[in-house]
């Protein structure tokens, strides 16, 4: 309904200090890469554009703070997300562990109407690393993404540009889902609801 | 509208016609048409006293109309304009004190009044005073320093002035018939306004210009801010000091203005029909005076408003009263402008005042049901949850829910109460009936809509509340609030901001259930400060149970989550049936509920022991930093099968070396092994005995490879239990372990009776030694040929032994062991197998042999080389670069042979091939 309208898709990439946020995003973007450590303050974005099933759109990719004294970005930031990206670091366990908290607050701070459907995409990044030091099989990561409503899954590294192209892909693709749905939903103001009824959730998930 | 000034008749019926009036203070003047100045005395009424004017002096100036009336407070003086003169006089005794004679043919003057302080003064302040004064096409400015009159100055104009008034103290704006001008009395310098001639800057005046076929008296109006207020036609213009618009609109007012005066903070106007108050900022229309015939004005604090024959006194009412007016009306943005224009001494606490407007408003915009807007003032005033969150029917906000009601007072709820105001109180209330009335419609799509507004500013109080609290945990001192600080947030103690943070958190999660019930899982899966009893209560009654649980998490109460997970797992429907949920549940609990692990592991066990043992086994950290002595302990009590499984897991996966877990995992197997076949004996249906006889492979296979392949166990301890007429594979390689290879090789042949087997054991074994003793097949030998306990004599797997693997064994040690009576053609083959082993390697031995003989040349070959390429320096060895002698010095030798002093090479090589 809206193909000729130009589209643009807000993406907020969300995970602990140092997993590789912004690495990710300069790989996408720029193709570069650096060492070098700089922690993000506050909230920073970068748009690229890119083709979806013949389609240019713009994404804005919003990079944001992991470190929680870096974090000072409102509740207004978060609403009107198109797509969440949830980056942890395979080799720590507890980048992987707080992915939950990461998703619980994201669904919080945006409320989007469909909380369940909201398009998220995990990366597990930085697979270049030696495998002993690996700590998050992939087996883990992916029964994880599963249980929260078959989540799309990348291991990544942005240091080799594994994995991240497509990762971005998907990521697009989602977003322009998501914005066309919540145009639908704008289209018609009025949808239904299905009164509290668990049938709801997903076969699984906590 | 509202009532801006109470107007009180102060002069009536005035014998001659006003033409001027003035008023100071107490004092009103009244110029008359017939020359004579009235005097009057007005006592200012408070509350609701009538106004008192007394007629204190009647004093005839002259026979022509007083057409202006002024006052130079400052130096006692009164001005009048009569007949074209303006004269001077004393302001106590009116007598005439002077008459500017220069002024013949004047028709307006203008007074500024200010303090300087310059050089000449030395730094004390003067006042002076200045007189502009329009004559004809001429302005006179007459100037007092202090009392002191001291110069006159002359500007030439170009048409007749037909208003003036001071804008600051050196700029005059002129009014002439057709246009307006801005003049600087010191330098002279004039600027047009609007003229036909002026730039484009007045083209917004200039269109009605043409339409104005009637040219009406000009108006100017100084307002604060160094703004001033023109007046065309029917239109006013705002215009700066540069001459230039300073709105975007003026003012269309309903008829050609007569009059217009300023009244901090309103504008006067007289109209056709009637006097109007507007609002100078918003330029609202307040309040509407008929006074019939009125036609001028005393501007300022003192405003009257005067016909031919009576004058009114337009007295300002209560600021605070004023705006209360306002707000009762719900005319908050014209109640917002007013307090915003007064001055902060004029008004009880104005910030306060600011404050409670923008509140009032807001509840009235959600009674309006404009949520956004209301909330988003909320939200700008932080002001506390609590009041917002009242709001809201009884379903989201509970006990808080008041039946509708704007508060009454202006003040914030926890300062003092006021009184005042009473009057209007029942009025107030059956207003109040009516939007409580309207506000029990907040359901359906409207409180959706409404309870999504609150998600917003709940969330972002939430955020912030978070962010306090943060600093809390962090410091832990509570910092001092600062007091000027508003915000009920920061404001006030830790306890406070607690409360308010269960609360927005609660209601948060009630407002999800309205709209949006996916929220209120990971609402309360985030750390949060919801009342664990209320949301209890509300979960329990939706049947959400998947939430209960993560309510039971999140405050700790593991326990009731658990319970409520057994006792949904064991019912026979719903989502949460089976065993899942507990198990993922376990599986996080970590070990410092190591007790509360093994209580509900009890039932999941019980019903799924593959299920349960994930609770042990699954691949999470949390479970790998279970104590495993204890697991095991308590998996014991269970089944030797569930040891055995976590045993392997924690050995096989985990990569786990205690060696007494290694002993006892050997010790389950063999445990199981025997079980199973004391069971089987018991059982006499043959397809049980087969599936058990199955099972007691497999364990003994895992057994096997578990012996192999361990290198922790204890082998001594292990070979102590096991039994003798038993488990001899697993003692051969038991025995294998502690380097018995002559008892391990004894079983293979006597009890398992498998040369095959032996065989393996021995290449498997086997070692390159010197020493027969500890050649592994030599021992085989001997069981075959040396044997004891009246065992046989095993000649033909020897010799097998011997053909098969003979180079391993030295001949003269296998013919030794061989029986005399052996036959030679028996040993054929392991003979021919020993003299070609022995050939090849004597072969393989010629050719290693000449290889390093090669080598060796090549070596010495080179040596050669090398020892050919030196040098002796002696006594008489000269340098060819230098020719002197080498002596001691460091040298350097060519490829050529040529030495030279190491500091003469290069010079050398420049001029000398010195290559081979
Ligand atoms: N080996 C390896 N290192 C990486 C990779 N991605 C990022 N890094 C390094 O990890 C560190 C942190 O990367 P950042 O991208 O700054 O991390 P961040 O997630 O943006 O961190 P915050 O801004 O604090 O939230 C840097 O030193 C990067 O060079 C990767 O794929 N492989
Ligand atoms: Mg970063």
């Amino acid at each position: 309904m809206s193909s000729r309208k130009k589209v643009l898709l807000k993406v907020i990439i969300l995970g602990d200090s140092g997993v590789g946020k912004t690495s990710l995003m300069n790989q996408y973007v720029n193709k570069k890469f650096s060492t070098q450590y700089k922690a993000t303050i506050g909230a920073d974005f970068l748009t690229k554009e890119v083709m979806v099933d013949d389609r240019l759109v713009t994404m804005q990719i919003w990079d944001t703070a992991g470190q929680e004294r870096f974090q000072s970005l409102g509740v207004a930031f978060y609403r009107g997300a198109d797509c969440c990206v949830l980056v942890y670091d395979v080799n720590n366990n507890k980048s992987f562990e707080t992915l939950d908290s990461w998703r619980d607050e994201f669904l919080i701070q945006a409320s989007p109407r469909d909380p369940e459907n909201f398009p998220f995409v995990v990366l597990g990044n930085k697979i270049d690393m030696e495998e002993s030091k690996r700590a998050v099989s992939q087996k883990r990561a992916m029964t994880w993404c599963q249980s929260k409503g078959n989540i799309p899954y990348f291991e990544t590294s942005a240091k080799e540009a594994i994995n991240v192209e497509n990762a971005f892909q998907t990521i697009a693709k989602n977003a322009l889902q998501q914005e066309t749905d919540a145009e639908f939903y704008n289209d018609f103001p009025d949808p239904i609801k299905i009164d509290n009824d668990n049938s709801k959730y997903d076969s699984c998930g906590c | 509208m509202h009532d801006a000034f109470k107007v009180s008749l102060a002069l009536d019926k005035v014998p001659y016609k006003i033409e001027s009036i003035f008023a100071n203070g107490q004092k009103l003047f009244a110029g008359t048409a017939s020359g004579t100045l009235y005097v009057y005395e007005v006592k200012e009424p408070l509350d609701d006293e009538e106004l008192k004017v007394d007629l204190k002096e009647t004093k005839n100036f002259s026979k022509r109309p007083i057409e202006q009336l002024d006052i130079i407070k400052e130096i006692g003086l009164l001005i009048s304009l009569t007949d074209g003169y303006v004269n001077i006089y004393n302001l106590h005794t009116f007598e005439l004190e002077r008459q500017l004679t220069n002024t013949r043919g004047a028709n307006i003057f203008a007074i500024d009044t200010h303090i300087e302080i310059n050089e000449d003064s030395k730094g004390i302040p003067i006042i002076v005073t200045r007189l502009a004064v329009g004559v004809k096409k001429r302005l006179l400015v007459f100037t007092w320093r202090d009392t002191e009159f001291t110069d006159t100055q002359e500007l030439q104009l170009p048409d007749k002035i037909r208003t003036m008034v001071w804008v600051n103290d050196e700029k005059v704006c002129l009014g002439f018939t057709n246009e307006y001008a801005l003049i600087n009395i010191n330098s002279g310098v004039m600027i047009d306004l609007f003229g036909p001639s002026s730039a484009p800057g007045g083209a917004s005046f200039g269109s009605y210009m043409g339409i104005g076929a009637r040219t009406n008296k000009p108006l100017i109006t100084k307002l604060p801010n160094d703004e001033i207020l023109l007046v065309k036609d029917n239109m006013s213009i705002f215009v700066g000091l540069d001459g230039k618009p300073t709105r975007k609109t003026g003012i269309d007012w309903s008829g050609t203005p007569e009059e217009i005066g300023y009244s901090y903070p309103y504008l006067i106007a007289i109209l056709p029909k009637h006097v109007e108050v507007r609002n100078i900022v918003t330029q609202n229309l307040v309040q509407i005076v008929e006074l019939s015939q009125a036609r001028l004005i005393n501007q300022g604090k003192y405003l009257y408003v005067a016909s031919f024959n009576n004058a009114w006194r337009f007295i300002p009412l209560n600021f605070e009263k004023q705006i209360d007016q306002l707000v009762e009306q719900n005319e908050f943005e014209e109640a917002l402008s007013l307090a915003e224009q007064i001055e902060p001494i004029l008004l009880d606490d104005k910030d306060a005042k600011l404050r409670d407007i923008r509140r009032l408003h807001a509840h009235y915009l959600f009674h309006q049901t404009k949520f956004d807007d209301a909330i988003t003032i909320f939200q700008e005033l932080e002001v506390d949850p609590t009041e917002v969150i009242a709001l809201y029917p009884p379903s989201i906000s509970g006990a808080l829910h008041k039946p509708v009601q704007r508060p009454k007072t202006i003040k914030p709820s926890d300062e003092t109460n006021q009184s005042e105001n009473n009057n209007n109180q029942e009025e107030k209330v059956s207003e109040n009936e009516i939007e409580t009335e309207n506000l029990e419609i907040l359901e359906g799509k409207l409180l959706e809509e409404a309870v999504q507004t609150l998600i917003k500013f709940l969330t972002d109080r939430r955020q912030k509340i978070s962010k306090i609290l943060q600093v809390h945990k962090t410091s832990e001192p509570t910092p001092p609030a600062s007091p000027s600080n508003r915000t009920n947030l920061v404001n006030g103690n830790l306890n406070h901001t607690l409360k308010l943070a269960e609360l927005v958190d609660t209601t948060l999660l009630k407002s999800y259930m309205v709209t949006n019930d996916a929220l209120v899982g990971p609402l309360l899966r985030v750390q949060n400060y919801c009342n664990a009893e209320e949301v209890e209560g509300l979960l329990l009654e939706r049947k959400k149970y998947r939430e209960l649980k993560d309510l039971y998490h999140g405050k700790g109460l593991h326990r009731k989550s658990l319970e409520l997970l057994k006792k949904l797992g064991q019912s026979s429907e719903g989502l949460m049936k089976g065993s899942f949920q507990t198990v993922y549940y376990l599986q996080r609990l970590g070990s410092e509920h190591f007790d509360l692990i093994l209580e509900f592991a009890i039932w999941v066990l019980q019903i799924d022991p593959d299920q349960g043992m994930e609770i042990f086994i699954g691949d999470h950290p949390e479970v790998e930093n279970l104590p495993r002595d204890k697991v095991l302990k308590y998996l014991e009590e269970f089944s030797y099968d569930l040891c055995i499984k976590y045993l392997e897991h924690i050995i096989y996966e985990l990569k786990d070396s205690t060696s007494d877990y290694h002993n006892k995992l050997i010790f389950k197997y063999l445990d199981k092994i025997q079980k199973l076949e004391s069971k089987k004996s018991e059982s006499d249906l043959e397809k049980l005995g087969d599936s058990i006889l199955k099972e007691i492979n497999d364990t003994n296979q895992r057994l096997l490879k578990f012996l192999d392949h361990s290198t922790h166990y204890k082998a001594e301890k292990i070979l102590g239990h096991l039994r003798l007429d038993d488990f001899y594979e697993a003692r051969a390689i038991l025995l294998s372990r502690l380097g018995q290879h002559d008892q391990a090789l004894n079983i293979y042949v006597h009890k398992i009776k498998s040369e095959k087997l032996a065989e393996e054991y021995c290449v498997k074994n086997y070692i390159e030694t010197d020493d027969p003793t500890k050649n592994v097949f030599i021992s085989l030998l001997k069981v075959y040929l040396r044997p004891n306990n009246g065992e046989k004599l095993m000649l033909e797997s020897a010799i097998r032994l011997l053909s098969r693997h003979g180079s391993y064994v030295s001949a003269s040690d296998a013919l030794n062991m061989l029986p005399l009576t052996t036959k030679v053609s028996e040993l054929y083959q392991f003979v021919e197998k020993y003299i070609r082993e022995n050939n090849k390697n004597r072969n393989m031995n010629m050719i290693i042999k000449n290889l390093l003989k090669a080598d060796q040349r090549q070596v010495e070959e080179q040596l050669m080389f090398y020892r050919s390429r030196r040098v002796k320096i002696d006594e008489d060895k000269m340098c060819p670069q230098c020719t002197r002698r080498i002596g001691q010095s460091v040298f350097a030798v060519f490829p050529n042979g040529v030495v030279v002093h190491y500091h003469c090479k290069e010079k050398y090589s420049q001029s000398h091939d010195t290559s081979i």
